[in-house]
C-alpha cells in the first residue's frame, strides 16, 4: 500500500466514525476530492407543506402496512394555524424519522440496535437487540422512536427499506393523495423542487443532528402561525409538539 | 498489499480496530427483518364502501378472514390511493358486535332473544300482512349493492305495496337529483373526474373535499399539477380546499342562489353566453336574463356578505374561461335553498356552454358508496327502476309489464320521503317501519323527536350489521345482515362509473346477505316468482334491461367486463364496448323535447334566522376518519386514535367574549335540544357560526339541527341551525 492508498482509506473509515458526515455538509466536489461520498448518498424526506391538506393518510398507510397498533405514530402530521378569518388558515407538517446524519439515537442506545446504513444513510432499528430501555426516546429532539407499552420494545420509521429495496416507494410516500411527500437522495432534491429549505418555524434546532428531511413551505403563511392541539381529545392538554 | 512499512501497520491496525469497535453500525447493509408484515392469502377485487368516489381495492384475506386491503394500481380511479378510512376497512368487518343471528323480544324494554330465520321470517311478514300499506314504512340506504336496492324495491313495490319507500339517500343527495331532472330532464352527474385535468376554471361550493372525498382532491391535485386550473371556493369555512383557493368566497350560509343569481347576472351582461346552446338547446333564457337583472353586485353583495369586487372578479373568471366546472356537495344540497341552487349551478353552465364538453360539468360529487345505484334502480320515493318516475303512467306500465305485474299496484303519486316517514310515525299514522342499514337515531335531523317516533311504533324491524346500534335499542326484531366483503354486487360512483365488489369470506354465524333477506321476505309475501333469484349475478343480468335506452342504460355490461376496465360508466349500452365519460355531449338533453330548461331562482331565507336567544348559525358537517354515524369507524382504534370523539369549531373573537378556551367543554343547544361537548377555537371559522361534525352518537349535532326540508327536493336543512353556545 502507497501513501495515497492509506490516506484514502483512513479518511474513509474517518466517514463511517461520523466524521464523514461533517464532510457531507460541504460542497460535492469537496465530496468528491476527499473520496468520502463515492457511490453513497443520504436518503431523506422531502415535505410539501404547500401540498400537504393534513388528511393523514401517511400515518394511516404506515400504521397499517407495518400492523402497528392504535398509539403507536411512526409518521405524525401536526398542525399549526393563524391569520384571522377569512385571511386564516391551517398548515401541516408531516414528519417520519429524519434519519440524521448525527443520529442521537445511536449514540444513545446501549445496545448498538440502532445503525445508519452506509449505502444512503438511513438510520436503521433492530428490535430483537432493543430492550426497551428507552434513552433514544429521550436523546432524539423530534421524539421520533415510539416506545411500544405491549412488546415493551421501541421501532421506528426506517424510510420503508423493505420496500425501497424491492424498487417501492416508502408506504407513505405512495399513499400520499397530494403528492406532498417525497423522498430520495437529499442533495437531488433541488433539482426537482423549486424550493428546499432545512429548517422551517417549529422544526427542532437542526444543529443539535443535522435532520436530513427538506420542506417547502406553504405559500401562504398567517399571522401569528400557533401550534394547534392534536385531534386527539385524550390528549388535549398537551399541545402537539411542531 | 504490497508492502507494509512498520508505522503503515501501526496506522492501519489503530484505524482497523476503530473500524471493529463500531462493527456493527455498518456490518451488515440489510435491514433486520423485524416487521410485522401481513402477507394475506389471497388478494380479492372489491370497490371501497365508503363514499362515492369509488376507489378500487383489493381485501385480503387470510384463513378465511379479511386482514387488510390495499389500493388497485391499476384502478382508473383511484391509482392505488386510498384514505384513511379505506385504508383501515378490513377493521370493520370481524367485529365483536357483529350481528350472527336474528333477534327478537316480545317487549320493547326485555331483552332480545335469538331466534331461527323461519321464526323471524314468518312473524314479520305476518306483521306486515296485518297492517294497511299506508301505515308501513320502508327506509333503506345509499350502502348497498345495486342488485340488492332492485330486489328490494320489487318487493316494496309489488309485495309490501306502501308508497312509504325511501332511504337516507334523500339525507344526502335529493337536492341534486331534483336539480337535476328540473334543469336536464334526468338525473346523473354529467361530467367526470378527469375533466378537473381539462377545466380552466374550478368552482367548488359547499365541498370540504379533502376531508370528504380525499381521493377526488387526490384527482384534483393531479389536475392542480399539470394544468393548474383557477380554483374558486364558496364555503362558510376556511377549509384546506380554501386555503389553496385562488379566491375564496366565505360566504353566509343559506345564500348560494343568490350568488349565483349575482354571478349570472355579470355574465349575462357582459355577453359572456354560449349563444348556439341557448338557441339550439334550451328554454327560459329570456325569462332569465330579465330575472337577474334585479341582482346587481350590491344587491348579492348584502345577502351574501361577499365583497362586490369578488362577486364581479369571480364572474369575469368562470365566464372568461373557455372550460369550467362547478363541483358542490352538501353545503349546496342540505338546505331548504338546495334543489333551487343545484338549478342555478345548471344555469350557470348552460348559458355559458360549459356542458358536455372535456372540463366542462355541473358535477354533483355524490355522498354514499352506492347513493348512485339507488338513483338508478330502485328510484325511492318518487322513482321506479332505469330512472323512471312514479307519476308517469307509461313508466309505471313499462315496469309492470317487464315483471308480469299489474300496473296498478304502483302508487300514482309518490309516497313520504324520510323525514316524513318518521313524523308520520310520530303523528302515529305509520304504525311499522322497516329499517335497512340506517342508524337514524344519529343521523336525522331533529334526532330526540324521531326517537319519540321509534317508540311509538308498534314494530320496528332493523337490518344491520352490528347489534346494538343507537337504532337497534328501539328495535322489536334485528335481522343480521352481511356486508362488505361478504357479498357481490355492483356499486355506481359519483362519475357513473359502475364498480363491482366481490366477495371475499363468508357472512358469519347465520347472517345473510340483504340480499338474501329480501329474498326470503318476498317469497314469504307472495312474491316468489319476481325475487327468485340464484344469485346478484343473475339479479344483475335482469335489472340492467330495465336500462336499455334509459339515460342511465348499462345493458351492456357485465361482471367480468366492470373487473377487467375498473367500472365503467354509463351511458354503456349494449354493443358499446367501453364507457362513457360525459353526458350531453351532443346537446340533446332528457326531456322530452330534448331542451334543458332553464329556471329562475328567488331568494330562500334561513329556515330559522340567528336571533337574540340562539345567536349562532350551526353548521354541520363530516371529518375524514369517520363514516357517516361511526358505526363502522369508531370500531377502528386507529381511526379513533385520530379522532375520539366529536367537538366543536368556533372563531376565536366568539370564544374570548364568551370566555371559552380550547378544550373547554361547552354545551351547544337550539330550540330543540342540546349537546354536550369541547371547544375547537379556530380561525378557520367566520364570526357567528359553528360547526359540528355529526358521527359521533354520544355527542350527537342532530339534537340541534332542524327539521325543515327542500320543498323541491325534500332533502333536509341540516347546515343552518340556529343555536347558543355557553362554557360549563
Amino acid at each position: 500500500m502507497n501513501r495515497k492508498e492509506f490516506i484514502s482509506k483512513s479518511l474513509n473509515i474517518l466517514g463511517f466514525l461520523g466524521i464523514g458526515s461533517f464532510l457531507g455538509l460541504l460542497s460535492p466536489s469537496l465530496k468528491n476530492l476527499f473520496g468520502v461520498a463515492k457511490g453513497r448518498y443520504q436518503m431523506g424526506f422531502f415535505v410539501d407543506m404547500e401540498k400537504c391538506v393534513g388528511c393523514r393518510t401517511c400515518e394511516a398507510a404506515c400504521k397499517q402496512y407495518y400492523n402497528l397498533s392504535a398509539n403507536v405514530r411512526w409518521r405524525k402530521v401536526r398542525a399549526r394555524e393563524g391569520g384571522e378569518f377569512p385571511d386564516s388558515g391551517r398548515v401541516f407538517m408531516s414528519l417520519a424519522c429524519n434519519h440524521c446524519e448525527r443520529p442521537a439515537c445511536v449514540k444513545a442506545c446501549p445496545v448498538v440496535a440502532y445503525r445508519k446504513r452506509k449505502k444512503d444513510g438511513i438510520v436503521l432499528h433492530d428490535k430483537d437487540r432493543c430492550i426497551g430501555c428507552k434513552y433514544c426516546t429521550w436523546a432524539c429532539p423530534y421524539h421520533v422512536p415510539q416506545f411500544e407499552e405491549e412488546a415493551k420494545k421501541v421501532h421506528k420509521c426506517e424510510l420503508c427499506v423493505i420496500r425501497i429495496d424491492r424498487s417501492q416507494k416508502p408506504m407513505c410516500v405512495s399513499m400520499c393523495p397530494t403528492g406532498a411527500i417525497n423522498y430520495g437522495n437529499v442533495d437531488e432534491f433541488s433539482r426537482v423542487h423549486e424550493e428546499v429549505l432545512r429548517e422551517v418555524p417549529g422544526f427542532p434546532d437542526i444543529a443539535i443532528t443535522t435532520p436530513t428531511t427538506r420542506f417547502r413551505l406553504p405559500k401562504k403563511l398567517y399571522n401569528n402561525m400557533k401550534k394547534i392541539i392534536d385531534k386527539d381529545v385524550d390528549k388535549r392538554e398537551q399541545p402537539v409538539r411542531c | 498489499m504490497s508492502k507494509i512499512t512498520r508505522r503503515d501497520f501501526v496506522k492501519l491496525s489503530t484505524a482497523a480496530s476503530a473500524t471493529a469497535a463500531v462493527g456493527a453500525l455498518q456490518a451488515d447493509e440489510a435491514p433486520a427483518s423485524n416487521h410485522d408484515i401481513i402477507q394475506p392469502d389471497k388478494w380479492v377485487y372489491s370497490t371501497c364502501g365508503y363514499c362515492s368516489t369509488g376507489c378500487g381495492m383489493f381485501i385480503g384475506v387470510k384463513d378465511g378472514k379479511i386482514v387488510t386491503v390495499r389500493g388497485n394500481e391499476n384502478h382508473p380511479v383511484n391509482h392505488g390511493k386510498l384514505c384513511p378510512k379505506g385504508i383501515y376497512e378490513h377493521r370493520v368487518v370481524h367485529t365483536e358486535d357483529r350481528l350472527t343471528t336474528p333477534l327478537m323480544r316480545n317487549n320493547r324494554n326485555g331483552e332480545f332473544s335469538e331466534a331461527t330465520w323461519g321464526e323471524v321470517l314468518e312473524l314479520f311478514t305476518r306483521r306486515i300482512n296485518s297492517y294497511d300499506p299506508q301505515e308501513i314504512g320502508v327506509v333503506s340506504t345509499g350502502q348497498l349493492l345495486t342488485e340488492e336496492y332492485y330486489t328490494l324495491c320489487k318487493v316494496v313495490r309489488a309485495g309490501i305495496k306502501t308508497p312509504h319507500f325511501d332511504g337516507n339517500t334523500t339525507l344526502c343527495m335529493a337536492s341534486a337529483v331534483a336539480g337535476y331532472i328540473k334543469s336536464f330532464g334526468s338525473d346523473g352527474p354529467p361530467g367526470c373526474y378527469e375533466d378537473f385535468e381539462h377545466a380552466e376554471v374550478i368552482l367548488f361550493m359547499g365541498s370540504n373535499l379533502s376531508e370528504s372525498h380525499p381521493i377526488i382532491y387526490y384527482r384534483l391535485q393531479r389536475a392542480l399539477d399539470k394544468n393548474r386550473p383557477k380554483l374558486i371556493v364558496v364555503d362558510p369555512r376556511k377549509t384546506q380546499l380554501a386555503r389553496i383557493a385562488d379566491k375564496y368566497l366565505p360566504i353566509n350560509p343559506g345564500t348560494d342562489s343568490m350568488l349565483l343569481n349575482g354571478i349570472i347576472h355579470i355574465i349575462v351582461n357582459e355577453g359572456y353566453l354560449d349563444h348556439n346552446l341557448i338557441t339550439a338547446h334550451t328554454k327560459g333564457f329570456d325569462a332569465l336574463k330579465s330575472h337577474v337583472q334585479q341582482f346587481t353586485p350590491d344587491v348579492v353583495s348584502s345577502y351574501t356578505g361577499l365583497s362586490e369586487q369578488d362577486i364581479v372578479e369571480v364572474a369575469h373568471l368562470f365566464g372568461k374561461a373557455k372550460t369550467a366546472m362547478t363541483c358542490w356537495t352538501m353545503g349546496i344540497n342540505q338546505s331548504v335553498d338546495g334543489a333551487n341552487a343545484v338549478c342555478n349551478i345548471n344555469n350557470l353552465h348552460l348559458i355559458t356552454g360549459k356542458i358536455g364538453k372535456p372540463g366542462c360539468a355541473p358535477f354533483s360529487i355524490t355522498g354514499q358508496c352506492n347513493a348512485m345505484g339507488g338513483r338508478e334502480l330502485d328510484g325511492k320515493w318518487k322513482g321506479l327502476p332505469g330512472y323512471r318516475a312514479l307519476k308517469n303512467a307509461e313508466f309505471r306500465e313499462e315496469v309492470a309489464s317487464f315483471w308480469g305485474v299489474e300496473p296498478e299496484i304502483f302508487p300514482e303519486k309518490p309516497g313520504l320521503s324520510c323525514t316524513e316517514i318518521f313524523n308520520a310515525a310520530r303523528d302515529g299514522k305509520i304504525k311499522c317501519i322497516w329499517l335497512i342499514a340506517h342508524n337514524v337515531c344519529v343521523s336525522l335531523p331533529d334526532r330526540l323527536k324521531v326517537i319519540e317516533a321509534l317508540k311509538k311504533l308498534d314494530f320496528l324491524v332493523v337490518q344491520d350489521i352490528y347489534h346494538p346500534t343507537d337504532t337497534t335499542a328501539y328495535a322489536d326484531m334485528v335481522l343480521p345482515a352481511a356486508m362488505w366483503g361478504e357479498k357481490t354486487g355492483v356499486m355506481t360512483n359519483c362519475e357513473r362509473r359502475v364498480n363491482l365488489l366481490r366477495r371475499a369470506v363468508n357472512p358469519p354465524g347465520n347472517a345473510k346477505s340483504d340480499f338474501e333477506i329480501f329474498k326470503e321476505v318476498g317469497k314469504r309475501l307472495g312474491i316468489e316468482r319476481l325475487v327468485n333469484f340464484k344469485d346478484t349475478e343473475e339479479v344483475f343480468k335482469e335489472m340492467i334491461q330495465l336500462t336499455q335506452g334509459r339515460p342511465c342504460d348499462y345493458s351492456g355490461i357485465d361482471y367480468e367486463t366492470i373487473e377487467v376496465q375498473g367500472g365503467i360508466q354509463w351511458p354503456a349500452p349494449a354493443g358499446k364496448t367501453e364507457g362513457t365519460k360525459r353526458m350531453y355531449t351532443n346537446g340533446i338533453f332528457n326531456t322530452l323535447d330534448g331542451k334543458a330548461r332553464i329556471i329562475c331562482v328567488g331568494d330562500n331565507p334561513l329556515p330559522e334566522p340567528p336571533d337574540i336567544d340562539y345567536p349562532f348559525i350551526l353548521n354541520t358537517g363530516r371529518v375524514i376518519e369517520h363514516w357517516h354515524t361511526g358505526t363502522k369507524t369508531r370500531k377502528v382504534p386507529e381511526l379513533n386514535a385520530l379522532l375520539p370523539t366529536a367537538y366543536v369549531e368556533i372563531n376565536p373573537a366568539d370564544a374570548s367574549r364568551l370566555d371559552i378556551k380550547y378544550g373547554d367543554k361547552v354545551e351547544i343547544s337550539s330550540r330543540r335540544g342540546k349537546v354536550i361537548t369541547w371547544a375547537r377555537v379556530t380561525t378557520c371559522i367566520k364570526q357567528g357560526s359553528v360547526f359540528m361534525p355529526f358521527f359521533d352518537g354520544n355527542m350527537p349535532a342532530n339534537n340541534l339541527t332542524l327539521n325543515v326540508i327542500d320543498k323541491i327536493s325534500s332533502e333536509p336543512n341540516y347546515k343552518q341551525a340556529a343555536v347558543n353556545i355557553r362554557k360549563l
